[in-house]
Formats: C-alpha cells, structure tokens, sequence
C-alpha cells in the first residue's frame, strides 16, 4: 500500500473509530423530562443535614425543591403492544422525582442517583414556578438561569406560576392526557377559546422581558381534584423580576383586550333583564399616545372587536339594526369595564406597566424612551401618573344561526 | 489527498489494463489462408478448422449440363434450411439443369455469373479467405463453393429460432408502447428504424469480442448527436479486447468513464421508444446481439430519474412524477440513516409524542437502533435477491414470508420496533420507485454508507455523506457529459426537462448538456 493511501486510511478510521459513536444515546435510555416543578423546601431539615456532611461547602443563598416530571414510555402504549414486552405497562406513564439542593444543575444531576435514564430536556413542555419561589427577591431569575444556560433546553418550553406549590400541579391525572405536562400543554393554548387566561409565555420570551427589564405577566396555574385551572396572571416587576402578584380572571380578560391578546372568549350583557352572549372571534387593539407632557402621559386605547351571538335568553330581532347598534354599545361597555377594572389594578395598585406602554414608547418615541426608561414603573413611576383611555368598539357580525327560539 | 490517492489508483488500473491490451494484439496478428482452387480441399478445410461437428452441414452437387462439382457449406440451425434448399440448391439446379441456362465457358468467372444470373437472394458478397468464410458460416451465412474458383460466394441465409417481441420486463408503463427489444440485434435495429425514418439514422457496425465476434451497432443520428460523442464512444469500443461479450453490461463496464463510482454512467434500457427519443435528443445507443438491453450514452443522473411516461402523460403528471421520483432517491438512501441518527442522536427533533411512542417502542429492544437498522436493511436486501434468483410464482411466496412473517413476528419478538419497520419499507418502496434499476442498486449500497456515517456521527454525518456524494457526483462525467447536467453545470434552458417536465410546446431546443449539432426540435412553439 501507497504511503498517501495508508495516511488516508489512518485518518479515515481515526476519525470514525476514536470518536465512536460519542454523544450516541438509544432513545429509550433518555429519561424525557416534560415538566418541571420549582418550590421552596418547607422544612429545613435537609439543609442541616448537608451542613453536617460538608461545612465548609460553598453553599447557596437559597434552597430549592425541585420535581422533574419524567416520561415512563413504557406506559404510554396499550397492555397489548409493548414492544419487546419487558414493560408490563401498568404503572403510570410518569414518574416524579424531587430532590432539594442550592443549585437547579446539581439536583438534575442528582437524580442520575435516582434514576436509570439520564434527565433530557429538549422535550420539556412546562416549567412551573411556585408563587413563593417567584415572591421571593432575587429568585426568580436565578431559578431560570439554568433553564436558559444549558443548551439542550429549549427557549419554547412555556413558563407559569402556580398559585400554591408546584409539585401538586404536576401530580394531576387527567383522564384525557396520559402526561400531566402535556395536559398542562394543551390547557394552556385554548386561548382561542377563553379571554380569562393570558396567552402561553415562553421562557425565551421571558429571558427578553428580564433582560429589558421590562414588567411582565405570566399565567397563573391552579391545581385541584386532578385537573389544572389555568387562567388568570401573576404580574412581574420589571425592576428585580419579582413577582408582585396575581391578577384574578376578571381582571385577565380586561388585561387581554388592552394587549390586544383575546382571540376567543365570550362577553355577558343584560337586555331587559335578560342576558345575551356574545362570542368573541377576534380582536384588534391601536394605542395613540400623548407624550408632551412626561409627568402627564395620556395613552389612549382603542379596541376593536367582533363576534357573533352565541346565547340570548331575551328574545330580539337580531336583523334589525337599532337592536343591534343598541347590543354593540353594552357590549363595548361591557369591554370598557373590564378595562378599567384591570388598569385600576396595574396602574394604580401595583403600579406596575404590564399594559406593554413601556414598549411602544421605546418603539414610537425612542429618544424620549432613553430618558423616561429609569422612572417608568419604578422610580418616579411615570406610569403610574400617567393617563389611560379606553374606546372599544363591538362589530356583531351575526346573531347566530336562528333569529329567535321562540315567539314571545 | 482523497483525489491524489484517487489519481493514483485510476492511473495504476488503466495503465494495467494497456499492458493487456497491448500484449493481446500481439497474439492477434495471424496470417490469413487464401481459398483453394479445388472444391474438395476447401471443404476439408473448413471441417479440419470447426472439427468436423455434427452441426456442420456440406452439400456438394452437380451443377448439370457442365458436369462440374459445387457445394454448400452451412451451420445447422442458424440457417434457414428452406431458404437454402429453396432459393440455392433446387434453384441452381433448376435453373442450371441441361434446358436451363448456357453455362459459361470455363475460362469465364462463373462466380460472376453465378452472383449476375442465377442467384435470385438480395443479400450476398463473395469471400476470398477462409477465415471471412467461417466468420460467415458461423453467423448463419451459407457458403457457396464451385470447383475451380479462388472465390466464394456468401449468402445471407440466417434464420434461427427468436424470442418473439414482448412487453419490457424491468420497464413497465401504463401508457406507452408495449414493444420491447429482444436477443436478435437485426429485430432491435428494425424497432429503431420504425421509429427513426431519418436518413441521417446511422448504424455503424462492428464485432466485440475476439472469439465470441458479437455484433454490435452504434447508432446515432448525424445531423444530431455531437460528433466527439460519438467519436469517443467509437473509439472506446475499438478498445474492448476480451474473449466473450455475452450481455451489453460488459461494453458498458468497458466505456465508462469511472469505474470506481457506484453510480453507472451508461443508461440501459429495453424500450425501443426509449432509444427513439435519445437519438432525437442527441445521445448515441449501442446495440449488442444477443441481449434486449440497448446501451445510451451519455447520461445524467436526471435522465437516469425520468420515465418515458413523464412525456406521454400531460406535464403536470410528468412533473408531479418526477418530483416524487427525486424524493424517492433522497429516501432511498437516507431514510435510515435518518431514523439512526434522530433516535441515538436527536431524539429532541422528534415531535414529542412520536418520539415517546419510539421510545416506548424501542423498550426491550435489545439492539442499538444502528445495529437494529442495519438488521433490518441487510434482510430486506436479502429478500429481494432471493426474490430475484426464485421462479415468480415462488419469489411472491418469499415476499409474503418475508415482508409479513418476518416483520410481523421480529416486532413481536422484540428484535426490532415496528417504527423500524416502517422506516425499512419505506426504504424499500422508495427504491421501487426509482425507474433505472442500476441507479436504484446505486442507491442501496450508498445507503449503508449513509448509515454508518449516521451511526458514528448522527445527523452531521448524515449531511456529510451528502456533500460526500455531492462532490463525487459534480466530479462524474458520462462520455465527457457532466453527471448532475443542467445543475452543475449551470444550464439554465435545460431545466425545462430536470426536475419538473415543461409543457411539451416549449421544447424548441434539444439539450444544451449534448451540443447538439442541430440545435432546434420546432421552429415555433405552439401557434395559436
């Protein structure tokens, strides 16, 4: 053999033959982490234990209880195909492992102890910040930076808090999911559906919202009797990213119509004592803003929003347009009173801009925005003396497939 | 350093093959023997060279009213004896009997006289060494002999049995003629000149083979076909020095321009409409005798993708078609490759339910999913060549155990997962539906080499196996014809006939890859 063909060869089977295979993990050898849980432990007696163990250990300023919601996969598929048949797939098709440490990289490391399959996040769906975690100064973001850090983790994994702990949202069974998280999933993109719960949040989009320190919400996720609720928001402050607290349903749905976030919904209003509802299928929200005056910014919102009639006890004739000129006016009233109450609560009791007005500042007025940016919702608060205005306007596109149910 | 090593071994193998060459026609410089003046020690000539066999038929007779001796010397079976006895020994003796015609003078050249008066059969020549004699004798000629001449006459008298003209077997169509080529090259040459009326259709003969002396025809059209085309291919074959040529795969082996490539560089076919258009398009067919495969030359790897179906169905069809043939290769050869590298490597570019199910699957599967692969593959592979070696109605019986039975009860064994499975029929199909069988088996064994790469690297490996194959395939020609034409090179006007199949109006030009001479296929599109 040639010198040149044996120098190719040497190079051709080093390559291939030293990094063999390197990375290589059979699919089935991964444990898929879905779902995260982040608490705050409530006793202290692991802490002193590891302070017996190791006293001169750096530790952290915090400790954390985390729970990975794993995938059996094994339980995923029916009694009768079981691949090679060496799961008997009677147990869940999840398991929950939670461990407690100062660091969220060490506790993944950790369950390496606990588990056969190493922890794999690239399929992580939810990660779950309990209220006490997110309430806590400072923790919110040093909970996340792990999340963000490691490359495997996607930034699409969707993030929300729990009102109580975490670990019991991830604990549910649904009867229509086999994983807890992908059920949690799902529930959280039925915005199309309902006004009351805040379109899902990314943890990339939350990375843009703490590193413009920009105020933020999160949806709110409650869990009881084996199914989740998720619907109303946690708000963040964007100055320390700590959680100031909940916004209630109601309150979500006025905040959805100022971000123009509401796709589906529904909106009650009384005719003659009698309700008619009205089935949201879209809306759109403009913003005109007043800037003269920085002490004094007056913002006006203007919300336009169609839809059809879905249910109404009283009976009118919905071909007639003073009827239904009548109808667009309550239900844009209706629209203007669930606005007002949510603004009443960001502006003046939390004084906190989850309205985005920082934003469109920053995007309409940048050079005004470089001045303002220390004194918007902290500081001076500019936000909280400014002014805001609400307009909307309700198109009824139909009254539905029949005029009337009966003749009255 | 891929290409000097490359260099080197293409150098080492042509330089070898030279020296065989060269130390051949040494061997091949014989003498030639004149013919005899005397009947007799003609035809114990011809019985000493062909050792007497059985089926060497010799005749000699009396031409009448001059007394003098003649014979016929033929092959049993490659004649035809009715013609023979028809049209040259009752004819001659009918017509030379005593109330016939005057014999000539025996000064005269009675061979002349025979060839001006007597013979009545169009197809004839005289011969004057004895090698041209049995060279004729054993194509099926019959050799005419009279005492007393230095020559002889040969009349085309071949007449065996032929397999009759049947539908292609490898090329099937829905649409489309139905004839195929089959064994005798003068039934193929006839099912190219149906097609072809066109003077300027040129069949250029010569013989392959030192001992075996195969017909072979290189066709082409003048006007059409780029002359260095067809010198070159010309040329090539004038090279071929070897005992026997029993199919056209060993010209092709001969005339390709790399014979280390897995992808073949000659397009062979059955179909005669086949041929047709790649002599209008400018390409060069070889024909051999004795097999219905016709060799076209040059060839891209997108003719290699396209049927003649792409034409006789609307463009949409054809171009539809097309697209999916172009994605049955991309599958064909990276379909597991892919499944190995998305399951071992990354398993987060799944969708997250697909890639649970996998997993669950794959649970209890005692393989890595590259071994697993590579099960599966090698038996599909196995499959099929039993398939092929098996008399139909058994070979069916094969695909049933095997694509069933062994399928079914390997995932049940737990030997593989069923997504495996598909991912192998998929495979399979894929590389059914490739319509150049060669390009096809082209195709599987890049296939294992993608696998590997896939098993050691995961889906980087994989998109180095694509650019590996891309550089090979920009680096490949066909009789000098770039292999990826039009797409490297650039031909932007050839692109009407790549991967999509323009509206036959707006062919106004043949190829820009073959350089036609003649350059226009219409003189206007469509006039409306």
């Amino acid at each position: 053999m040639s010198k040149s063909s044996a120098r190719l060869l040497v190079s051709v089977l080093s390559v291939s033959l030293l990094s063999g295979c390197w990375d290589q993990v059979q699919i089935e050898e991964r444990g898929f982490v879905v779902g995260v849980g982040i608490d705050l432990p409530s006793s202290k007696e692991m802490e002193r234990q590891a302070e017996k163990e190791a006293p001169d250990k750096p530790k952290g300023k915090r400790r954390y209880l985390v729970t990975h919601q794993f995938v059996v996969p094994g339980g995923l598929v029916s009694n009768s195909q079981g691949g090679g048949g060496s799961q008997s797939s009677t147990g869940d098709p999840f398991q929950n492992l939670t461990s407690e440490g100062d660091s969220l990289f060490e506790i993944s490391r950790e369950l390496a102890v606990r588990t056969s399959r190493s922890p794999f996040y690239q399929h992580l769906k939810v990660v779950i910040v309990s209220e006490e975690v997110a309430k806590s100064p400072n923790t919110f973001a040093d909970v996340l930076d792990y999340f963000l850090r490691d490359p495997d983790l996607r930034r699409t994994s969707k993030v929300m808090i729990s009102k109580g702990k975490a670990k019991p949202v991830l604990e549910v069974k649904p009867k229509t999911e086999k994983l807890p998280s992908l059920y949690i999933n799902s529930v959280a993109e039925n915005t199309d559906r309902t006004a009351r719960m805040i379109p899902e949040v990314r943890l990339g989009e939350v990375h843009e919202d703490m590193i413009n320190e920009f105020s933020f919400v999160l949806p709110r996720i409650v869990a009881a009797n084996n199914e989740v609720k998720v619907a109303g928001a946690a708000v963040f402050q964007g100055q320390g990213n700590k959680m100031i607290g909940f916004l209630g349903e109601e309150e979500t749905e006025g905040l959805n119509f100022l971000l123009g976030n509401v796709q589906g919904g529904l909106l009650k209003t009384k005719v003659k004592d009698n309700l008619v509802i009205f089935n949201i299928q879209g809306t759109k929200r403009t913003i005109k803003a007043d800037v003269r005056d920085k002490k004094r910014m007056r913002f006006q919102f203007f919300i336009e929003c169609e839809g059809v009639i879905a249910e109404s006890f009283e009976r009118l004739d919905f071909m007639e347009s003073r009827i239904m000129d009548n109808l667009q006016k309550t239900i844009a009233a209706e629209i203007e009173r669930l606005s007002h109450d949510a603004i009443r609560k960001v502006q003046k009791k939390m004084k906190t801009d989850v309205l985005e007005l920082g934003t469109y500042v920053k995007q309409t007025h940048p050079d005004l925005w470089k001045q303002l940016k220390e004194d918007w919702d902290h500081g001076r608060n500019l936000f909280a003396s400014s002014e805001i205005e609400v307009k909307a306007v309700v198109y009824i596109r139909n009254g539905g497939s029949v005029n009337r149910t009966e003749i009255r | 350093m891929f290409r000097r090593v490359w260099e080197k071994w293409k150098n080492e193998a042509i330089a070898s093959c030279r020296k065989q060459q060269s130390s051949h026609s040494d061997q091949q410089a014989s003498n030639k023997t004149p013919l005899s003046e005397s009947l007799q020690e003609n035809l114990d000539i011809i019985k000493q060279r062909l050792g007497n066999p059985q089926d060497l038929i010799i005749r000699p007779f009396l031409i009448d009213n001059s007394g003098r001796a003649c014979a016929v010397a033929c092959i049993d079976g490659l004649v035809d004896s009715e013609l023979v006895h028809d049209k040259v020994v009752k004819h001659i003796q009918l017509l030379m009997s005593p109330a016939g015609k005057a014999i000539p003078a025996p000064d005269e050249d009675i061979m002349a006289f025979m060839l001006n008066e007597v013979l009545s059969i169009i197809e004839v020549k005289t011969g004057t060494t004895m090698e041209e004699v049995l060279d004729a004798m054993l194509v099926g000629d019959t050799a005419f002999f009279v005492d007393g001449s230095h020559t002889t006459i040969l009349i085309d008298s071949r007449g065996w049995e032929t397999r009759g003209i049947e539908e292609p077997v490898s090329e099937g169509l829905v649409r489309g003629p139905r004839d195929g080529f089959n064994e005798n090259i003068r039934d193929n040459t006839v099912r190219i000149r149906r097609r072809v009326r066109d003077p300027k259709l040129r069949f250029d003969a010569t013989t392959v083979g030192r001992r075996s002396k195969t017909d072979l025809i290189v066709a082409y059209i003048e006007d059409i076909a780029h002359p260095n085309i067809v010198n070159e291919i010309k040329r090539r074959i004038s090279t071929i020095d070897i005992d026997q040529v029993e199919e056209s795969g060993y010209i092709e082996q001969w005339i390709e321009d790399n014979f280390l490539s897995p992808f073949p560089q000659v397009q062979n076919t059955e179909r005669p409409d086949k041929v047709a258009s790649a002599l209008f398009q400018g390409r060069v067919a070889i024909i051999l005798d004795g097999t219905p495969m016709v060799l076209l030359a040059p060839v891209t790897l997108g003719i290699m993708l396209h049927s003649p179906e792409d034409f006789y169905e609307r463009w949409m069809v054809g171009s539809l078609a097309r697209v999916l043939r172009y994605l049955a290769s991309y599958l064909a050869v990276f379909s597991p490759a892919l499944y190995i590298a998305l399951v071992t490597f990354h398993p987060g570019l799944i969708p997250s339910d697909l890639a649970f199910s996998i997993a669950a699957t794959r649970d209890g599967v005692p393989f890595p999913a590259a071994v697993e692969s590579l099960i599966m593959v090698t038996t599909m592979e196995l499959l099929q060549e039993a398939g092929l070696r098996l008399p139909k109605p058994i070979g069916q019986t094969v695909g049933i155990v095997g694509g069933l039975v062994i399928g079914e009860a390997a995932v049940s064994a737990g030997i593989v997962s069923p997504v495996m499975v598909i991912v192998v029929a998929i495979t399979a199909i894929a590389s059914f539906a490739i319509p150049s069988y060669n390009l096809a088996i082209a195709f599987r064994m890049i296939r294992f080499g993608a696998m590997l790469a896939a098993a050691m690297f995961g889906l980087y490996g994989v998109v180095l196996a694509f650019i590996l194959i891309v550089i090979h395939l920009t680096n490949l020609t066909s009789i000098g014809v770039p292999y990826l034409a039009p797409l490297a090179p650039q031909l932007v006007s050839d692109w009407k006939d790549y991967i999509l199949r323009a509206p036959i109006t707006f062919f106004k030009k043949r190829p820009d890859m073959l350089q036609t001479k003649d350059k226009t296929r219409m003189k206007a599109g469509r006039s409306q």
